[in-house]
C-alpha cells in the first residue's frame, strides 16, 4: 500500500512540477537545441560573409583596432575565427564604472564588417538562458525551471511501475491519448541521461548566480582569499602591446602544433609591468571546459609565464559539466547526436504539456468537473508556444533575408520579427478553437520551414556542406509539421 | 506554529491516499498542498543553501574549489527535500524533514563562524 501511496505522490508532482515551468522549459529547450548549431546558424544568415580567414591575420587588425579605441584599458580580450564561425569579437573594459564593452569586427580587416548586422545564432543562445527579460530575471527563471525538470524527472520516473519495459512501449493505437504518452515516454527515457545531466549542469552552470551564500560565508570567516587581485591601472611603464603577435603564434604552433588554432586571446594588467597575454586553444575533444589549454605569456618581454593552474576535483567535476552542457567539444556528427537529444527535450516537454490537457478534456467531456478556465488557458498556451514558438524562430530566418541588408538597425528587425510573429501567434491561439488552432498553425509551420530553403537559394544561399545542412533540417521541420496538421485535419480519433 | 504548518492531510489508508480522489474533498487539502509547495521550494533552496554554505566551510580546499564541491551536492539535496515535501505523510513530517537537516547545517555554520571569529 505505502508503494501506491508513493506512486501517487509522484505522479501528482510530476503533473504540476512538469506543467508550471513547461511553457518556459519548452522554449529553452528549442532555443538551446539551435545553439549547439551556434555558429553555423550566423554563418547561414551571413551568406556574404568571409569563410577560412586566417587568425593571426584577424588577431593583428583586431589588436590594432583595440589600439585605436581603448589605448588605455588594462583588459582587452579578442575571439577570433575558426573553423566553424568567421566572426571576430573584441571586447575591453573602460575605467571606472567598469564595464566591459564590445564591438564586431570584419575579419579581413576592413573598415567596416561586409556581413550584414545579425545577432545570427547568438540571438537563441541568449534566449536560452536569459529568455529576453531583463538582467538577472531570466537567468533566475531558467535556473528554477531547471530544477523543476529535475523534480518533474525524478517523480516521472517513479511514477513508472516497469521503466525498462515502459521504455520500448510503443503503442499505435487509434485511442485517445496513449500515442501521446508513450510518445512521451519514450523521448524521457531514451534520453534520460542527457535530460538530468542537461538540467543538472544548469544548474551547476550558474552556481556563484543560485548560490551565492557559499562565498558570503566564506568571506565572513574571512580566510581563503579570492584568486587573483584585479590588476591595477598605474601609469604606463612599459608598453604591453609591444610584442609581435607572430612570435607568440610561433610559439604556440610549436606546442600545439599547426592544426590546433588559437581561439581567443586576452591582455591583462596593460600599462603594468606585469601585463600578460594569454592564448586560449579553440576547442578540442576535451568534454571539460577547464580543460582547454592555454597559454600565458609576458606582454612586456614575450616569456611564457609558466601555468599553475592546477584544480582540484570539485573544479573539474564543475568543468566537466559546464562542458556537457554548451558540447563544443563534439565533432558534427556527436553534434548532430546531441541535436536529436536536445530536440527530444522539447517533444518531452511539448507531449507532456499536451498531456495534461487530454487528460483533463477526457474528464471534463465525461463528469463535467474540472475547471474549464484551467483547460482553456493552457490548451492554448500550449499552442502559443509548442507551435508558435518554432514558427517564430522560422519568422527570424525569413526576416534575416527580408529585411534589407543596408537598413540601420536591421539586426533588432529581425528580432522584432520573431516577437511579433508570436504574438500574432498566440493571439491565433487564444482566439481560435483548440483543434482548429493546432491544425492552423501546423500547417503555417508547414510553408514557413518548407519555404525557408526557396528563400535562402533566392537571396544569396551557397552548394555546400552549410546550406545543405540546413535545407536537410527545414524540410524536416516541415515534414513534421505537415504530419501535425495532416493528422488533425482528420476526423478525431476515437 | 499551528499557524505556520497546517493540518495535515488525511493518513494513508487501504482505500485513500494522501492524493486520491477523495482526499482532494477533505477541507484541509487545499491548505496542505500549499504547505508541501512552500517546503518544496522555499524549504528546498534554503536546504540547499545551508547545505551549501556548510560543506564550503567545512572544506580545506582553497576557495573557488570548496565552493565548487560544496554546490554539487546541495543541487541534489534540492531536488530530494521537493520530492520529500509530497511524498510526506503529513505536511508537518514534510517540514520537519527539510527543517532538521536544515538546523543542523545552520549549527554547522554558526559554529564554525563563531570558532573564526
Amino acid at each position: 500500500m505505502k508503494n501506491t501511496g508513493f506512486r501517487d505522490a509522484m505522479t501528482w508532482l510530476h503533473t504540476w512540477a512538469g506543467l508550471l515551468p513547461g511553457w518556459v522549459l519548452f522554449a529553452i529547450f528549442v532555443t538551446g537545441t539551435a545553439s549547439y548549431f551556434r555558429p553555423e546558424i550566423t554563418a547561414w544568415m551571413q551568406p556574404e560573409a568571409a569563410r577560412r580567414v586566417s587568425a593571426l591575420d584577424a588577431g593583428r587588425h583586431a589588436l590594432a583596432h583595440l589600439a585605436e579605441v581603448a589605448p588605455d584599458s588594462p583588459r582587452w580580450a579578442i575571439v577570433l575565427p575558426d573553423a566553424r564561425s568567421s566572426e571576430l569579437k573584441v571586447f575591453w573594459r573602460e575605467p571606472p564604472p567598469r564595464r566591459f564593452k564590445s564591438a564586431d569586427l570584419d575579419p579581413l580587416g576592413r573598415a567596416e564588417p561586409v556581413a550584414r548586422k545579425t545577432h545570427g545564432g547568438e540571438f537563441f543562445y541568449r534566449f536560452h538562458f536569459q529568455l529576453m527579460l531583463p538582467h538577472p530575471w531570466g537567468r533566475w527563471i531558467a535556473c528554477f525551471a531547471a530544477a523543476f525538470m529535475l523534480v518533474a524527472l525524478v517523480s516521472g520516473v517513479a511514477t513508472h511501475r516497469r521503466l525498462l519495459a515502459d521504455m520500448f512501449l510503443f503503442r499505435r493505437t487509434r485511442d485517445g491519448r496513449r500515442p501521446w504518452l508513450d510518445f512521451h515516454n519514450i523521448t524521457a527515457v531514451l534520453a534520460l541521461p542527457f535530460h538530468f545531466l542537461i538540467a543538472y549542469s544548469a544548474l551547476v552552470i550558474f552556481t556563484h548566480m543560485y548560490l551565492p551564500w557559499m562565498g558570503k560565508a566564506l568571506d565572513a570567516i574571512g580566510e581563503k582569499p579570492a584568486g587573483i587581485a584585479p590588476a591595477t591601472v598605474g601609469a604606463r611603464e612599459s608598453p604591453a602591446d609591444a610584442v609581435s603577435l607572430e612570435e607568440i603564434f610561433s610559439a604556440t604552433a610549436r606546442l600545439w602544433g599547426e592544426k590546433r588554432s588559437v581561439r581567443r586571446i586576452d591582455v591583462t594588467g596593460r600599462g603594468t609591468p606585469d601585463a600578460t597575454i594569454t592564448l586560449t586553444r579553440a576547442d578540442g575533444p576535451a568534454v571539460s571546459l577547464h580543460a582547454r589549454e592555454s597559454l600565458t605569456f609576458s606582454a612586456v618581454t614575450g616569456e611564457p609565464i609558466k601555468q599553475t593552474d592546477t584544480i582540484g576535483p570539485g573544479r573539474a567535476a564543475g568543468g566537466w559539466l559546464y562542458g556537457f552542457h554548451l558540447a563544443r567539444f563534439a565533432d558534427p556528427v556527436l553534434r548532430a547526436l546531441f541535436f536529436i537529444m536536445g530536440a527530444m527535450g522539447a517533444a518531452m516537454t511539448g507531449t507532456g504539456l499536451a498531456l495534461w490537457t487530454l487528460k483533463r478534456r477526457d474528464r471534463l467531456a465525461k463528469t463535467g468537473r474540472g475547471g474549464r478556465f484551467g483547460y482553456w488557458l493552457v490548451s492554448r498556451l500550449n499552442v502559443a508556444f509548442v507551435t508558435g514558438l518554432p514558427i517564430a524562430c522560422a519568422a527570424y530566418f525569413w526576416a534575416n533575408r527580408l529585411v534589407p541588408a543596408g537598413l540601420a538597425g536591421r539586426d533588432q528587425w529581425e528580432i522584432n520579427a520573431v516577437l511579433i510573429t508570436w504574438a500574432a501567434a498566440a493571439l491565433h491561439a487564444f482566439a481560435r478553437p483548440e483543434r482548429a488552432g493546432w491544425r492552423e498553425q501546423f500547417a503555417v509551420g508547414a510553408v514557413v520551414f518548407g519555404g525557408l530553403p526557396l528563400l535562402d537559394l533566392a537571396t544569396g544561399g551557397r552548394f555546400d556542406g552549410l546550406h545543405a545542412g540546413f535545407t536537410f533540417a527545414f524540410v524536416a521541420f516541415a515534414a513534421l509539421f505537415a504530419f501535425g496538421a495532416r493528422k488533425l485535419s482528420k476526423p478525431a480519433a476515437a | 506554529m499551528s499557524v505556520l504548518l497546517p493540518a495535515a492531510m488525511p493518513k494513508a489508508s487501504s482505500t485513500t491516499t494522501p492524493y486520491s480522489r477523495a482526499a482532494r474533498e477533505h477541507p484541509g487539502y487545499r491548505r496542505s498542498i500549499a504547505a508541501r509547495a512552500v517546503a518544496a521550494t522555499l524549504g528546498g533552496y534554503g536546504l540547499a543553501a545551508l547545505c551549501a554554505a556548510a560543506l564550503a566551510l567545512l572544506s580545506d580546499a582553497p576557495r573557488e574549489e570548496a565552493i565548487a564541491v560544496a554546490a554539487l551536492p546541495a543541487f541534489l539535496l534540492q531536488i530530494a527535500a521537493a520530492i520529500w515535501a509530497f511524498w510526506a505523510p503529513t505536511a508537518l513530517r514534510a517540514w520537519l524533514g527539510i527543517g532538521s537537516p536544515a538546523l543542523v547545517f545552520g549549527v554547522i555554520i554558526i559554529w564554525i563562524q563563531h570558532a573564526a571569529a
